[in-house]
């Protein structure tokens, strides 16, 4: 009985995540076979895995937007916005936690500031989020002039916990697992869990699945879109707390490009354009498989920049599939 | 004219034609009857070139032919109008007529100008009064369904083949296209027409066949059977009674409405329904009934409006607030703005009472919910009976059935109906009527809006005629006198 799961777009999605788990373990084999010594080591493994944290914040940022029938095209500058306000207030000595609250509050009224003008002022996703992303990458770099911001005032344990490790003993070998990805799957799953099994974030779903129908069955359409976008907003302060722990500054250039692969990695993982779909599973997959050809492209000695042409590809063969999916079912 | 012998039809395994014969004569109105899932459908598909069939034979004027391709059929002269419109609203009506086949000038241009001239012939051979210039999205929907004609007899039609072509068109509009298919018939032409009103069969055909589980049953003049006949044959059993008995007794006023206003659309409306009373909303469409009701539930604005549900005035400023009131009502557009077509039906039925189907953690329980959904599936006889079956999946009977017991699960004490079976068939039709008759005699108020005279006057214990926003008339039908003379005689504008 999967009266929530798989039965969306059954069989399809149920076999989506089947498939991408199938397309992650063939990239994986590919990889490991072409450079066994250096993909398959365990520090190639966990810098895939750290650098794909933010990633997938993002992407599940994206994949609630994705939901109700939005779009998120700020998720990259308001990380950034938010990372170089906690770093300065950092900076100037406020405390970490009156800096991380700040922070919030901004990543917020920018998710805020989207939900309400798409809902209420009725103006397309991606107009306003294309807005919203200038305007918090400008306001960044105001902030900043461009420059990196440091903050060795600061309590040590924020500068300490986005590099911890646990130290993991198999055998006769240690491995570390990070900190900050242990935080990020076990949030996201806490969501994952209620995005499907609590009735309000079920209700997402409806919304973007038929605006108009979920309107005359009782939901407030305009209160959850705007509460979409919120969410989203908070995952991307998740990441921005996060990156700016682990790298210990705040930068206006910090995800740059990152909504295109959060696109994509949403679409890919089962979320559509035309919304009431999506899985969390589904984008952690497709967040891994970038991730994976992100990787390989430099084991294998690739020019780095192909791999932003190719992330490109997988968005738009992923769309193309999602088109002829939605036409099929909605003819 | 066009002989179709033993088709089979089979979709994943699942055979939906079971060797079909079909005759259209030159010059004839053949109807093509059936309940939804009969194959009706099906089978003018495969014989427009859209479906390939499986085996059997067809021959057009003698010669046998097999159509990969929709534009196959129509250059030998079979074009179909479909049941829903297919016309691009931003285009102009000529454009619409030769998208696909434009004329070219010499200089591969498209010829406007000849495109327009042959558009304007066409309407004139259909004795309507067009402008081919216009764009189509400013036409009614009655003008629409003749361009849709018009665009299929375009390609020199020798036959037509019409799914449905009445099912949103108001019965003046009818009249005309009526009227249009008569005179094409007069030219010679052959036209399978098919719809689920009997009364339209019969006003329009000549010959009709009727389809029941991929086979076919008769094949009749018209003059000689009757409508107890079709009926008895596509259901293979008896209906009985058409309609359920009125009601047998009404308790007190359950909701009051008055003074509701909503600027172009409604005027001053007031009424009140009594538990146990069904109070049907008649009226061409366009008259406003279903802009009156959503203004009534807010889900469109309105200047003006106070009710009393259960003789207590309330209050509610969404279709939400109105609905946990109990005052619950159910789109006339089941596919775009009544269900959720992705998801299935146990999800659909549950989309506005989620928050009751909790287990103790708070979260969704899905045994509870899938357990609910398949007491509807029972009571509603959704077919196929599968809870994980999705909305888009199922037939329109089907998915008015779903729509109907996601209402009936907000326990509405006002149930407010828009159309509650366009384009449904008989079955379905005598099912959703007999349940809604059950929900009155439980206690509850229920408003039927429909385009469908025969229905309201069937189902109503009280008839409102609206007419431009306004009620027209009231006349009391507990004793089933009211006719569809005297409806129409408010209705119409004057």
């Amino acid at each position: 009985m999967s009266l929530f799961h798989a039965t969306a777009i059954r069989g399809a999605l149920a076999t989506r995540e089947g498939v991408l788990v199938g397309v992650n373990l063939a990239i994986f084999a590919f990889l490991s076979f072409m450079r066994p010594d250096a993909f398959a080591s365990w520090t190639n493994l966990k810098a895939i895995l750290s650098l794909m944290t933010y990633d997938f914040l993002l992407a599940v940022a994206m994949t609630v937007v994705l939901i109700v029938r939005g779009l998120d095209l700020s998720v990259g500058s308001v990380l950034a916005l938010a990372s170089v306000v906690m770093a300065l207030l950092l900076q100037d000595g406020i405390p970490v936690v009156g800096a991380l609250a700040i922070g919030l509050l901004v990543a917020l009224t920018c998710g805020f500031l989207n939900g309400m003008l798409i809902a209420k002022g009725r103006i397309l996703p991606f107009l306003v989020t294309l807005g919203m992303m200038s305007i918090a990458r400008g306001l960044a770099t105001v902030l900043t002039t461009g420059q990196y911001v440091s903050f060795p005032k600061a309590e040590r344990w924020f500068t300490q916990f986005g590099r911890f490790e646990f130290r993991l003993q198999i055998g006769d070998s240690f491995y570390g697992i990070p900190l900050p990805l242990l935080i990020v799957l076990a949030t996201v799953s806490i969501f994952a869990v209620l995005l499907s099994n609590w009735h309000v974030l079920a209700r997402l779903f409806y919304v973007g699945q038929g605006p108009e129908a979920a309107k005359l069955s009782g939901i407030k359409v305009e209160r959850y879109t705007i509460a979409a976008y919120v969410i989203a907003a908070l995952f991307v302060w998740i990441a921005a707390v996060l990156m700016t722990s682990a790298t210990r500054i705040g930068y206006a250039n910090y995800g740059i490009g990152a909504e295109m692969r959060a696109l994509a990695a949403a679409i890919v993982g089962g979320a559509s354009i035309a919304g009431g779909s999506g899985s969390i599973l589904g984008t952690f997959l497709g967040v891994l498989m970038l991730a994976l050809i992100g990787n390989g492209f430099i084991l294998l000695n690739g020019d780095p920049n192909w791999q932003q042409a190719t992330f490109g590809i997988v968005l738009i063969v992923a769309v193309g599939f999602d088109a002829v999916r939605t036409y099929k079912t909605r003819r | 004219m066009l002989n179709v012998r033993a088709v089979t039809k089979s979709f994943f395994g699942n055979q939906v034609l079971h060797g079909v014969d079909l005759e259209v004569r030159e010059g004839e109105i053949h109807a093509l009857i059936g309940e939804n899932g009969a194959g009706k459908s099906t089978l003018v598909n495969i014989i427009a070139g859209i479906m390939r069939r499986d085996s059997g034979s067809m021959e057009l004027k003698g010669e046998p032919v097999n159509f990969a391709h929709p534009l196959e059929a129509m250059r030998a002269g079979i074009s179909m109008v479909h049941q829903e419109l297919s016309l691009v609203p931003n285009l102009s009506v000529a454009e619409n007529i030769f998208l696909r086949h434009e004329s070219k000038t010499a200089l591969g241009f498209n010829d406007w100008r000849s495109m327009r001239q042959t558009a304007a012939k066409i309407f004139e051979r259909m004795g309507v009064d067009i402008d081919p210039a216009v764009l189509v999205g400013s036409l009614s929907v009655g003008m629409q369904q003749l361009v849709e004609v018009a665009k299929a007899i375009s390609f020199d039609a020798k036959l037509l083949i019409m799914d449905e072509p009445t099912s949103s068109l108001s019965e003046k509009e009818t009249a005309e296209l009526f009227a249009v298919v008569r005179d094409l018939r007069a030219q010679g032409l052959s036209i399978v027409f098919i719809s689920h009103k009997l009364s339209e069969l019969f006003a329009i055909s000549d010959r009709l066949t009727v389809l029941r589980d991929g086979h076919h049953i008769a094949t009749n003049d018209i003059a000689q059977i009757t409508a107890d006949d079709v009926i008895r044959m596509m259901v293979g059993r008896h209906l009985g009674d058409l309609y359920p008995p009125k009601a047998a007794q009404m308790g007190g006023t359950v909701f009051e409405c008055s003074g509701v206003s909503r600027f172009g659309y409604v005027r001053d409306l007031s009424f009140s329904v009594r538990r146990g009373e069904i109070v049907g909303f008649a009226g061409l469409v366009g008259s406003g009934r279903t802009e009156a009701m959503r203004a009534i539930i807010k889900a469109d604005p309105r200047s003006s409006g106070s009710f009393k549900l259960e003789e207590k005035a309330v209050v509610w400023s969404d279709p939400g607030e109105a609905m946990d009131l109990g005052v619950v009502y159910v789109s006339e557009d089941r596919k775009g703005s009544g269900l959720f077509l992705d998801f299935n039906v146990g999800r659909n039925v549950a989309a506005s009472t989620l928050k009751r189907y909790r287990n103790r953690f708070g979260l969704i329980s899905r045994s509870a919910l899938a357990e609910k959904a398949r007491t509807y599936v029972d009571m509603m006889d959704i077919r196929p009976p599968n809870i994980d079956a999705r909305a888009i999946e199922l037939s329109g009977g089907n998915q008015q059935k779903v729509l109907l017991a996601k209402a009936l699960d907000c326990r509405p004490k006002m149930l407010i109906v828009d159309e509650p079976t366009r384009g449904v068939d008989v079955g379905a039709k005598a099912l959703i009527h007999a349940r809604l008759r059950d929900l009155a005699n439980s206690g509850v108020g229920v408003i039927i809006v429909s385009s469908e005279m025969p229905e309201v006057i069937g189902m109503s214990d009280r008839i409102l005629v609206f007419r431009n926003g306004e009620i027209a008339a009231e006349l009391d039908n507990r004793l089933g006198q009211v006719t569809q003379e005297m409806v129409m005689s408010y209705a119409a504008y004057k």
